[in-house]
């Protein structure tokens, strides 16, 4: 089963940082992507525990992704209102 | 609003390789396109490249290694299309840049490519082939 993604990203983008990068906008809950948080980012395609490393003020979310499958890290995931 | 930092570089032949996370869709590349829009003001998709299958290795295993599927081309293919590739960010990163939406999802699908597996992805416990 494809887990929900709260936020949408393409890993293959990359900036400066050498971070994948997305933005707030593509979350599906904003006030979830606070740094330091867990959630599952990604796309129909793949999907990952990745960490919130910042949150700029122009909104790009530079994320990391947590290797492995989404339930290896899944006790990381903040919670999620229901 | 900035652009894309382009390395300055010269991508002249086929013999790089141009490998994009999963299979190819339209709605795919028509969000991650807008959403490149939206912070650097062109649209385009992101790519990596590998001069060689260490580099290709290299890259399935590391940001790639999420992907089941890898959509994988060549800079020449991309080019035979309409496209440009632009050396952006750090190695291996590149950005297919398009001229317009609607134009560059068209091009790019039209693109010649090879989807391979990825050996390097790891599928959750009693995951089904998607």
């Amino acid at each position: 089963m494809t887990p929900t993604i709260d936020i949408w990203v393409d890993f293959t983008t990359q900036d400066d940082t050498g971070l994948p990068w997305t933005l707030l906008s593509e979350a599906a809950d904003p006030a979830r992507i606070v740094v330091g948080a867990f959630v599952v980012g990604g796309n129909p395609q793949a999907q990952a525990v990745v960490e919130i490393v910042d949150v700029g003020r122009d909104g790009v979310v530079h994320v990391r992704p947590l290797p492995g499958p989404v339930t290896r890290h899944a006790h990381l995931l903040s919670a999620r209102a229901s | 609003m900035s652009g894309f930092r382009v390395r300055h570089e010269e991508v002249s032949d086929d013999t790089l390789v141009v490998i994009r996370g999963g299979v190819i869709d339209e709605d795919s590349l028509r969000r991650d396109a807008r959403i490149a829009f939206l912070r650097f003001g062109e649209y385009g998709v992101s790519v990596l490249a590998a001069p060689d299958d260490d580099g290709l290795r290299e890259v399935e295993a590391g940001p790639l290694r999420g992907y089941r599927r890898l959509t994988v081309t060549t800079a020449g293919a991309i080019r035979r299309v309409g496209l440009e590739l632009r050396p952006t960010f750090r190695r291996p990163h590149y950005t297919v840049i398009f001229p317009t939406l609607d134009d560059g999802v068209r091009r790019l699908l039209s693109c010649d490519n090879e989807v391979i597996d990825n050996p390097h992805y790891e599928a959750d416990e009693g995951e089904e082939g998607r």
